[in-house]
């Protein structure tokens, strides 16, 4: 039993960490469509950079300079430029699908899988990926209440305005958000490529777009998205236990509850769901 | 005037200052002298400049010129933003708040200036200073509430409270209490007073006389956005202004004459009633207008007769007889009525559309029912061009680039050249517009009135209605507390009258002002021309309370008779003798009799009953009852959803567009394919091969061999289906980010009818129902994502997501459980009858898929540009508001959008299944949908520009396979990335280019 929760909490690491990423960058007035990107580069700087040196945790440290690296280009293009924020996360996901999978014919000669990386053993607590969602999933909501950062964050996504009145650059604020959103999205895709022993193409199929929908129906409160992403593990571990044995109901049908979920939460709520940020999407 | 500023006295704000918005000049050179630790009321009519000219010294707004001087220091204009005043000890509370809703109280007064204790926020101290200073003043703070969770009176109590906290020595308060209930207003006026008292010097801007009277020490008048009076107030003991508001009254309004054009004939006696809402009625050939200081229900009122406020606390309204409660605006236009809406930029205009377009909208007449006549629409154009002066003369000029009278121009050529016009409703018709389009506006207005309708004009511009009008009735605080007519409004003081109604200054003012509810005035048994302002509010308070007791038991009748009684069983509340309007009357809001019976319902939503009508404060309807006062969110207008997801759509649609002109979106599009070539030739330099040679062996690959081109027509077929999906719900305002579930849904679909079809199907048959087996499958999904967008206000780009996922996951289930063949991923194959043939070219999987797309882009080009349809999901795109008040359903058109563009992604599966795999493989056409998004960008949403980007984009995928022993192909996969990428980046890029050469030239 505590075997099975500690599996649905490890597959829960890289929603989770890409959710709480998700919220942070979305709080701060910055549409976050491009947590696919963020995951699949990460893994893959991850799974690069733990193979050259042989070290799973700085394969870690390169996972989250990649989100951040990816969340920097974002916001160049979408604060600096005023580029539209849904589009460039869009270009930024197919642009890490074919970008990964050139780098690894650029670094590997072959196009599907990296040579194996190093990872942190079988042992689910023994990964600090893990331990690391565990950590953000309570400072997360924390900072963002309780520091100056968190507060100014806030304040840049609900009005931008009230930051420029007092002198701060609400454009900063939400590059500070982004960056260490993008930090954590990618420490998410260093879970992917690691506790696999390596990348391969398009491996975060889909969970980027997953996350944000968990953020939004978190209410873009970090720690229910957290909490709505512990769902999803949940249910595409069950879909797996369901695998190995013969059920009445399809398996794959039980990875479609917490999507039918979601929508049901739109359906009913509609429109008196909780509302975004305020200057979300705005430059 | 009365009194000058007292020579010897320190002046806390010295200004003379200009601002101009584009044409319109705010203020003028206006002048205001404010004394240190006085309240200092700035009153004026709306526009007059009072707001701008708070908001320079606040630094919110950048004053183009003048002087400025706070507590006795020269300001450098330039320089003066909203930091350099609060440090300056300048605090501003806004009309509708400043503050953060999502932060609390005391977040938002330290913001800036936190106070830290270990990297860690230190709130309780501040917290404690400020519940203390809000003690001093005998308010209750909630430090820790969030601002949006408190009411608007608690919200401003708390900037009020936080500004001092900051440090203000010289507050200013923009209208504060538009927004309280009288209970508050009485507290905050004698807080205010208290304040000065203290030391801190108050300016509050309003244009209620009997506050100015309680509060101010000094007056400054302003009109037109120049200082014209100002007043000293001595004070006695007993606190007795010596103010005398009548004077005040009469400085704002003006006292000249306005030039009285040529007046249309007073209708008939027996004039049929043409328009009937609650009390307010207009006869046929009638020009009625509605005066008021904004926000006191006028633009409630115009939503009411159009429609656009559906709804139990709608009030009743007939139109020539016949009761449209209840009915879409597209059946109130076409029973007769006009609707000139108030803010032609938000809802009365599609400004990237052309002058033509517009004016041809929601025009079934003009464009004929489902085929646009092109050549009637052009003479329509040509004709209202030519009546209105419309300028420049060009019925192709896009109406974002006209000056403002030229917009109105267009707006009332749609709507006044209307036939079989029955009542015209033009709200502000000439705000913000030059002279010589008011004497034409005004000249259209005339003449529909002479040709038998009756028209209403909402204004603020009390010359405009004088001038115009056969009768003025005033609006305040959501009833219409009294009117003028003939004579009276020709006399000299009518201004004065109508300004006095207008702020609520006559004598009995203060009667109504403590009424704990606005009453209804004018009951249904009251006839037209009975109602004169000699009776005054408060005598009218009185009427309308015995009118109330009438009208309930006028209801009382007509409910007994049905809906529809006959004239007689409502006589008394007959109005020219119309059964129709009677009823309506009769049934207009029984509720009022409840203003002097039981307390008021204080936990319902709903409007509290009597408080019709009520002010539109921004956001929210405000329901006032009592003491407590809070926003409810109003029903989301169809297809406009407010939330900021909402305005995702509208920046996608701005990109789409890219500033307008398809010049600057073909030139985007071009730099964004030269940026990927570069970063492509980059990217090979880094692989180490010479770009040219790469380029140019892509190039001759691809179009020497038919394999190859075979293969780049094979792929670009499924993207231009996708492609289109994509653009079809771009034009209609909606991301279709599920084109991917859609055209998995569409293969799944197709491969199992194919299948399942009897062996002998000839293709005749077996084709066209798979295809509509694909179409049905991706438009179903469509249709869910666009009806929960229309109806629940889900936003389309998440509800795209989960059915992406929710698809895949069936899909595979259905695969794994019905399809798939011993351990294949493969499904049984189609039978012959349901193949496409392929085009031959070298084996490649090319097939007649190509000519079903094709047919697809003529057919979305046709539809899109030709016909009434095209039109209507076109102006839902650009701007629903305007669609809506044009009688466009938006809701509905988003929806069978939705359903078109998901049946066109499911048409995919024409190519792949019928064309190519025969059958059902896991994974078919995986991506295309996706790539769909970048096709759509790429051509700009137009069905040509579509077509060409998917031979671009797949030309980049084949042609990379075919240089594969030169370059990896992974390296093109990626430049398709690159490619959208570059058109985000570009459009905005151009646009500002082009921007920044527009203004130099």
């Amino acid at each position: 039993m505590i075997g099975a929760a500690l599996q649905v909490v490890r597959m829960a690491v890289p929603y989770t960490l890409a959710a709480l990423g998700g919220a942070t960058t979305e709080r701060a007035g910055v549409i976050d469509l491009a947590l696919e990107a963020k995951l699949l580069f990460g893994a893959f700087a991850a799974a690069a950079v733990a193979h050259a040196t042989g070290s799973p945790s700085a394969g870690i440290a390169g996972a989250m300079a990649a989100g951040m690296l990816v969340a920097a280009v974002q916001c160049g293009l979408a604060l600096g430029l005023g580029a539209n924020q849904v589009i460039i996360g869009v270009a930024l996901n197919l642009l890490a699908l074919g970008g990964t999978r050139f780098l690894l014919q650029l670094c590997y000669g072959e196009g599907a899988n990296s040579p194996p990386a190093p990872g942190f053993g079988d042992a689910v607590l023994g990964s600090p990926l893990v331990w690391l969602a565990i950590v953000a999933t309570i400072t997360v909501p924390l900072a963002t209440r309780y520091t100056r950062w968190g507060l100014r964050l806030r304040a840049a996504g609900d009005r931008p305005e009230a930051l420029v009145a007092v002198g701060v650059s609400p454009t900063r604020a939400r590059i500070a958000a982004a960056m260490v959103g993008g930090a954590l999205a990618g420490a998410g895709g260093a879970q992917l490529a690691l506790s696999v022993g390596g990348f391969s193409a398009d491996m975060s199929s889909g969970r980027g777009y997953i996350a944000l929908g968990m953020v939004i129906l978190a209410g873009w409160r970090p720690a229910w998205a957290a909490l709505a992403c512990l769902g999803v593990a949940a249910a595409e571990r069950l879909n797996i236990e369901m695998q190995l044995r013969t059920s009445a109901i399809p398996h794959e049908l039980v990875q479609l509850l917490p999507y039918v979920l979601t929508l049901a939460v739109l359906v009913i709520a509609g429109g008196k769901h909780r509302a975004p940020p305020r200057a979300l999407g705005q430059r | 005037m009365n009194a000058g500023v007292p020579g010897d006295t320190r002046l806390a704000v010295e200004a003379t200052l200009t601002k101009s918005y584009g044409e319109v000049r705010s203020l003028d050179g206006a002048t205001v002298a404010v004394r240190a630790g006085t309240v200092h009321a700035l009153v004026g009519e709306n526009g007059a400049g009072k707001s701008t000219l708070v908001k320079c010294i606040a630094g919110i707004v950048r004053a183009d010129g003048g002087s400025l001087e706070v507590s006795g220091d020269r300001t450098e204009l330039a320089r003066w933003d909203r930091r350099a005043a609060r440090a300056r000890g300048v605090g501003i509370v806004q009309q509708h708040g400043s503050s953060a809703g999502t932060l609390s109280v005391i977040e938002n007064a330290v913001l800036g200036d936190e106070p830290r204790r270990g990297g860690v926020l230190a709130l309780d101290p501040p917290a404690a200073a400020l519940v203390a200073r809000g003690h001093a003043l005998g308010f209750e703070v909630d430090a820790r509430a969030s601002a949006d969770s408190l009411s608007l009176g608690a919200g401003q109590r708390a900037e009020l409270v936080a500004a001092l906290y900051q440090g203000a020595k010289i507050l200013i308060l923009d209208e504060p209490t538009a927004v309280l209930a009288p209970v508050e207003v009485d507290r905050l006026l004698t807080t205010l007073r208290e304040l000065a008292a203290g030391g801190t010097t108050v300016i509050i801007v309003t244009h209620k006389l009997d506050e100015v009277r309680t509060v101010a020490d000094d007056v400054t008048v302003l009109r037109a956005g120049r200082t014209v009076a100002t007043f000293h107030a001595d004070r006695g003991e007993g606190g007795e202004s010596t103010l005398d508001v009548g004077v005040i009254a009469r400085a704002m309004v003006g006292d000249e004459l306005p030039a009285v054009g040529e007046r249309v004939a007073e209708p008939a006696p027996d004039a049929a009633v043409v328009l009937a809402v609650d009390g307010l009625v207009v006869h046929a050939g009638e020009l009625v207008g509605i005066a008021g200081v904004d926000g006191n229900g006028q633009r409630e009122l115009a939503h009411a007769i159009a429609g656009l406020a559906q709804g139990t606390a709608a009030p009743r309204v007939a139109i020539a007889g016949v009761d449209v409660t209840g009915w879409p605006t597209s059946r109130r236009l076409a029973a007769g009525l006009a609707y000139v809406p108030e803010d032609r930029l938000h809802g009365g205009l599609v400004l990237d559309g052309s002058v033509a377009e517009n004016l041809a909208l929601g025009r079934a007449d003009v464009t004929g029912r489902w085929r646009v006549d092109r050549g009637r629409v052009q003479d329509h154009a040509r004709r209202q061009i030519e009546v209105l002066d419309i300028r420049p003369p060009d019925a192709r000029a896009v109406v974002r680039d006209l000056s403002g009278g030229n917009q109105q121009k267009v707006v009332i050529g749609r709507e006044l050249s209307r036939p079989h016009l029955k009542v015209v409703l033009a709200a502000q018709p000439t705000r913000g517009v030059d002279l010589g389009a008011v004497a034409r506006i005004h000249g259209r207005l005339r003449a529909a009135a002479e040709a038998g309708a009756g028209v209403l004009v909402i204004s603020a511009d009390l010359d405009e209605l004088i001038g115009l009008c056969h009768r003025v009735a005033v609006m305040l605080r959501g009833a219409i507390v009294g009117e003028l007519a003939g004579d009276e409004l020709r006399a000299e003081d009518a201004r004065s009258r109508l300004g006095a109604l207008m702020t609520g200054a006559t004598a009995s003012a203060t009667a109504v002002a403590s009424a704990p509810e606005p009453h209804r005035i004018l009951d249904p048994g009251i006839r037209r021309g009975d109602m004169r302002s000699e009776s005054g509010p408060g005598a009218a308070g009185a009427a309308g309370a015995a009118g109330a007791a009438d009208a309930a038991g006028a209801a009382d009748a007509a409910g007994a008779a049905g809906d529809m009684p006959s004239g007689s069983s409502a006589g008394e509340a007959a109005v020219a003798g119309d059964p129709a309007v009677a009823a309506v009357a009769a049934h207009a809001d029984p509720g009022a009799t409840a203003v002097g019976g039981g307390p008021p319902d204080r936990t319902s939503p709903r409007r509290a009953p009597g408080a019709r009508l009520q002010p539109d404060a921004d956001r929210g309807t405000r329901a006032t009852d009592g003491g407590a006062t809070r926003t409810t969110s109003p029903p989301p207008p169809p297809g406009s959803h407010p939330s900021a997801l909402g305005a995702r759509v509208a920046a996608v649609l701005a990109f789409a567009r890219s500033g307008g002109t398809a010049r600057q979106g073909v030139e985007a599009s071009a730099i964004a394919l030269l940026a990927a070539v570069a970063i492509g030739s980059a990217l090979m330099l880094v692989v180490g091969v010479a770009p040219g040679h790469v380029w140019s062996q892509m190039v001759v690959r691809t179009f020497g061999d038919s394999y190859a081109l075979g293969q780049v027509l094979y792929r670009a077929t499924g993207l231009m289906f996708c492609g289109l999906a994509v653009a079809l719900a771009l034009d209609a305002g909606l991301f279709n980010i599920g084109a991917e579930g859609q055209l998995g849904a569409g293969m799944l679909a197709c491969a199992g009818v194919g299948a399942a079809l009897p062996a002998s199907t000839p293709s005749l048959v077996a084709v066209p129902v798979c295809l509509l087996a694909a179409a049905l499958a991706g438009g179903a999904l469509g249709a869910i994502v666009g009806a929960l967008r229309a109806w629940r206000g889900a936003h389309e780009v998440i509800t795209s997501i989960m059915l992406n996922a929710i698809v895949a996951n069936v899909v595979l289930w259905l695969g794994n459980a019905y399809l798939f063949r011993g351990g294949t991923t493969r499904g049984a194959p189609i039978v012959a009858g349901a193949q496409l043939p392929q085009l031959g070219l070298g084996g490649s999987p090319a097939n007649l898929a190509l000519v079903v797309a094709v047919i697809a882009v003529v057919g979305m080009t046709w539809l899109r540009s030709r016909t009434t349809w095209g039109q209507a999901w076109r102006a839902v795109g650009r701007d629903p508001q305007a669609a809506h008040s044009v009688g466009i359903a938006a809701p509905r058109v988003q929806t069978i959008i939705m359903a078109a563009s998901g049946a066109l992604a499911g048409l995919t599966a024409a190519n792949v299944v019928l064309g190519h795999k025969h059958a059902f493989e896991e994974g078919l056409g995986r991506g295309t949908g996706f790539l769909g998004i970048s096709v759509a960008l790429l051509g700009r949403s137009h069905p040509v520009g579509i077509a060409v980007a998917a031979l671009v984009l797949a030309f980049l995928g084949a042609g990379g396979l075919a240089v594969g022993d030169l370059v990896p192909k992974e390296l093109t996969e990626m430049l398709q990335g690159v490619v959208v990428l570059a058109v985000a980046a570009a459009g905005p890029w151009v646009a500002a280019r082009h921007a920044r050469t527009g203004r130099l030239a």
